[in-house]
């Protein structure tokens, strides 16, 4: 990185870094789904996967933080737990959690990069929201923070 | 009394201790630096736009090491990390930072999504002096880094100050030169040194010939200039960072010349002799035509260099002195450690031996 030029324009320059968060989820989304994929095929390599979702999900956790979506930095949480004590041991990737956990996540993600949610059946179903509920409320969410300054 | 100057501004204080104990918040605050460390780009970006809009001087790394590397060659007074990053985390980062001396105190503002108060408790241990749980406020960021500078500001113009109040205390205020207290505490160290490296080591002790009379006769102001004139073409005599001149008295000087024989250091007392006789010192009161008498010894044998001492150095160059003042004036004489009382003792008796 290194020294930061003096911004002509601070209040422009910190839109355009939100803005540019806000395009990043949908290459996010596209991350997790790339590294559920790995999890799935990766037989005695699901600990180090595990990791490289915590550590994915704990900077995503940071990022919404900062950028105040709350809700996206909550589920980034619940996705670093779930895959932190999948991958210590304390559970396992068939642990009920932890896919329901990433669903959620991915589908927030969705929503807020401008899609659709996946509906969710049987066992990825977010939490047991109900599917038609749970997309409602995610573009309902979207909509606030994509328009909210 | 010399004080650093500092730029006006008539709301942010300074630390000021020239006149009392009492600190003085006068000052302005300097712009302050702050490092962002955090491994997300647009984390950086957002904090980044943040901060210079507030004012800050703003600099970035992406990793513990890569700020480690940054402060090695730049000083910021604030460091705001994330814990979580690749290669060294904001933890390591901390202890890093405590561990090792700088120039100023680094205040270090832990951000971080870790919420937990054991994560609070790790962060402050490891040595953030402050800990903060991303999400919060801009309003809150901002106020706690104020927290910041305003604490390292009093710091730095503490540390300022202690230097300042350590070199008026070796200082003569008027001259410049060194003081009493200064040559009798570094004195015995250049002859430590001498010691060390079996170098030789000389002194001059100077007297300004009949100041008493240019003091009663044309007042202090006039005597203060001859003084001051001294330093100045003593240090034109003298070698720059290596020999140093100390004021030992009212019209006394003490020059020290290390890794400097006796032969050397007779030298530079007839080229001081020769610079403050050859051109009279102009004064408010007009010029006066000024002399010097001086004395020099020097430890340059291995005896002399393994067992002199600088009180006998200093004794031997004074003795040396007074033969000069016995012989006329606007002399110099020169003598070992040894030979120095019977040099004195001649010159008393009306012959003399080692005359410059």
């Amino acid at each position: 990185m290194g020294s930061v030029e003096p911004l002509e324009d601070p209040e422009a320059a910190l839109e355009r870094v939100r803005l540019s968060f806000h395009a990043r989820l949908g290459g996010e989304r596209a991350r997790l789904a790339s590294l559920a994929e790995a999890l799935k095929s990766a037989g005695r390599n699901q600990a180090l996967i595990l990791q490289d979702i915590a550590t994915f999900a704990h900077r995503l956790r940071g990022a919404a933080a900062t950028f105040d979506v709350p809700e996206l930095s909550a589920d980034a949480k619940a996705l670093e737990l779930a895959a932190t004590m999948t991958a210590d041991g304390l559970a396992n990737d068939r642990e009920p959690s932890f896919w329901p956990t990433l669903e959620t996540l991915s589908n927030r993600l969705t929503v807020l990069s401008g899609g659709m949610p996946a509906t969710g059946t049987g066992a990825n179903n977010a939490a047991g929201v109900d599917p038609a509920l749970s997309g409602l409320l995610d573009v309902v969410l979207a909509h606030r923070y994509l328009t909210d300054p | 009394m010399q004080t650093e100057s500092v730029p006006s501004s008539p709301r942010v204080p300074i630390i000021d201790l020239s006149d009392s104990n009492i600190i003085l918040l006068t000052q302005p605050l300097a712009r302050c630096r702050v490092l962002i460390v955090d491994d997300d780009e647009l984390v950086v970006g957002h904090l980044s736009a943040l901060l210079q809009r507030a004012g800050y001087e703003v600099h970035t790394a992406g990793t513990g090491e890569e700020a480690l590397s940054i402060l090695d060659t730049m000083f910021c007074q604030i460091v705001l990390t994330d814990w979580q990053m690749p290669d060294m985390d904001g933890l390591s980062l901390c202890r890093d930072l405590r561990s090792r001396a700088r120039d100023g105190y680094i205040y270090i503002l832990m951000l971080t999504i870790r919420a937990g108060r054991s994560d609070i408790l790790a962060g402050l241990s490891a040595g953030a002096d402050d800990y903060l749980v991303k999400g919060a406020s801009s309003d809150e960021i901002l106020a706690r880094l104020e927290v910041g500078r305003r604490i390292t500001h009093l710091e730095q113009a503490l540390r300022s100050s202690n230097r300042e109040n350590r070199r008026m205390s070796i200082t003569d205020p008027l001259t410049g030169a060194r003081n009493r207290r200064c040559l009798m505490k570094y004195l015995p160290r250049e002859l430590e040194r001498s010691r060390r490296y079996q170098h030789p080591l000389a002194i001059l002790s100077c007297d300004i010939d009949h100041f008493k009379r240019i003091n009663d006769g044309f007042g202090h102001d006039v005597g203060d200039q001859i003084l001051q004139a001294f330093v100045v073409r003593s240090n034109g005599c003298i070698r720059g960072g290596v020999d140093w001149i100390a004021r030992s008295g009212g019209e006394e000087f003490v020059l020290v010349l290390p890794e400097t024989n006796l032969s050397g250091g007779s030298c530079v007392a007839e080229r001081l002799r020769k610079v403050l006789s050859g051109q009279p010192i102009a004064t408010s009161s007009g010029a006066f035509a000024v002399t010097v008498s001086i004395g020099v010894s020097a430890l340059e044998t291995e005896a002399e260099i393994n067992t002199g001492s600088a009180s006998q150095l200093l004794i031997a160059a004074d003795r040396c002195l007074y033969a000069s003042k016995k012989l006329g004036r606007d002399r110099s004489t020169a003598a070992s450690i040894e030979r120095a009382g019977a040099v004195l003792s001649d010159a008393q008796l009306g012959s003399h031996s080692g005359i410059g």
